[in-house]
């Protein structure tokens, strides 16, 4: 289709996306265990404070 | 709205999660599109053939990663000058995305190269000049990695970044300068591109994808940094109540 040099062509477009979504998956990736992580402190912060004002 | 206001985490976070779902959908338009033009639209080249078609990947991608250093020099300075809290924030989230452009570039340079030049490789100043940006990216990964406490951290990669900004311009007229295998500048020169207009308009439609794709990124690195570091100051808070404790333990 891009004459004889495709194989350098489609090899440089697929080192492109495998790049790119390399880095999305990281950054999901990264987002979902900081979102556990922080919703696991809070509640512990949470259930200290109620703890430490309850008579 | 003012900019010091976006210094608030809340207000940051807020404002990117309204914002994100816009910059997503534009990337893809933009990104859809120029990668028809790229493929379906341009020409083949008069002397390169169908090889220009990596160009559409490799010039955005060139800009990309050295776009992502000097936004890092801008923020090392805000670092410094304006201490804005955000600053340190954004440079560390752009630092890996401006680690995987520039490596894009080289990766399709290279891959361009083969058939152009007949090597994957040469040490001419513009090619080594962007694997030194690479290799400064993986440097300054590693020390913000390094040093634990942020603020120390902060300060000692906004050093590194503005020592390292030096090589921006390098990279720039590093073709104009010396000899080089690489091709000069042709988009990016005070007497208009050389570049025809049926190239060029793909090539720029490209080049918005990729800049919107970045920016997409870079928000949501933003976003988690800002999360991380929040996970840290609750860690930091939780073990220095613990040892509070154990100190009127054992008094």
């Amino acid at each position: 289709m891009f004459g004889p040099h495709s194989g350098y062509i489609l090899i440089a477009w697929l080192a492109v996306i495998v790049l790119i979504a390399a880095v999305g998956l990281w950054l999901f990736i990264d987002r979902r265990k900081l979102t556990r992580q922080l919703a696991e402190l809070e509640a512990r912060e949470a259930r200290r404070k109620s703890g430490s004002t309850a008579p | 709205m003012r900019l010091i206001d976006l210094a608030n985490p809340t207000v940051f976070s807020r404002l990117t999660d309204r914002l994100l779902p816009w910059l997503a959908g534009a990337t893809a338009l933009t990104l859809g599109a120029g990668l028809y033009l790229a493929f379906f639209v341009a020409p083949a080249d008069y002397q390169q053939g169908e090889t220009v078609k990596i160009m559409y990947a490799h010039v955005p991608a060139a800009w990309l990663g050295m776009f992502a250093y000097a936004m890092m020099t801008l923020s090392a300075l805000g670092t410094f000058v304006w201490k804005h809290p955000l600053s340190d924030v954004s440079a560390k989230a752009a630092a890996p995305l401006g680690a995987v452009f520039t490596l894009i570039a080289l990766i399709t340079g290279s891959l361009w190269g083969k058939p152009m030049w007949g090597t994957y490789w040469v040490w001419d100043a513009r090619l080594t000049s962007v694997l030194i940006l690479f290799i400064m990216y993986l440097g300054l990964i590693a020390l913000w990695h390094a040093v634990e406490e942020p603020a120390r951290a902060a300060r000692a990669t906004a050093i590194v970044i503005l020592v390292g900004s030096i090589n921006l311009p390098i990279i720039k007229f590093s073709v104009d300068w010396w000899n080089t295998l690489h091709q000069p500048t042709s988009v990016m020169r005070l007497d208009g591109p050389t570049i025809d207009a049926s190239m060029l308009w793909p090539l720029l439609i490209s080049a918005i994808g990729f800049t919107l794709l970045f920016t997409t990124l870079h928000l949501i690195a933003m976003k988690n940094e800002l999360m991380r570091r929040r996970v840290r100051a609750l860690r930091v808070k939780a073990a220095s109540r613990g040892a509070q404790r154990t100190v009127t333990a054992t008094a």
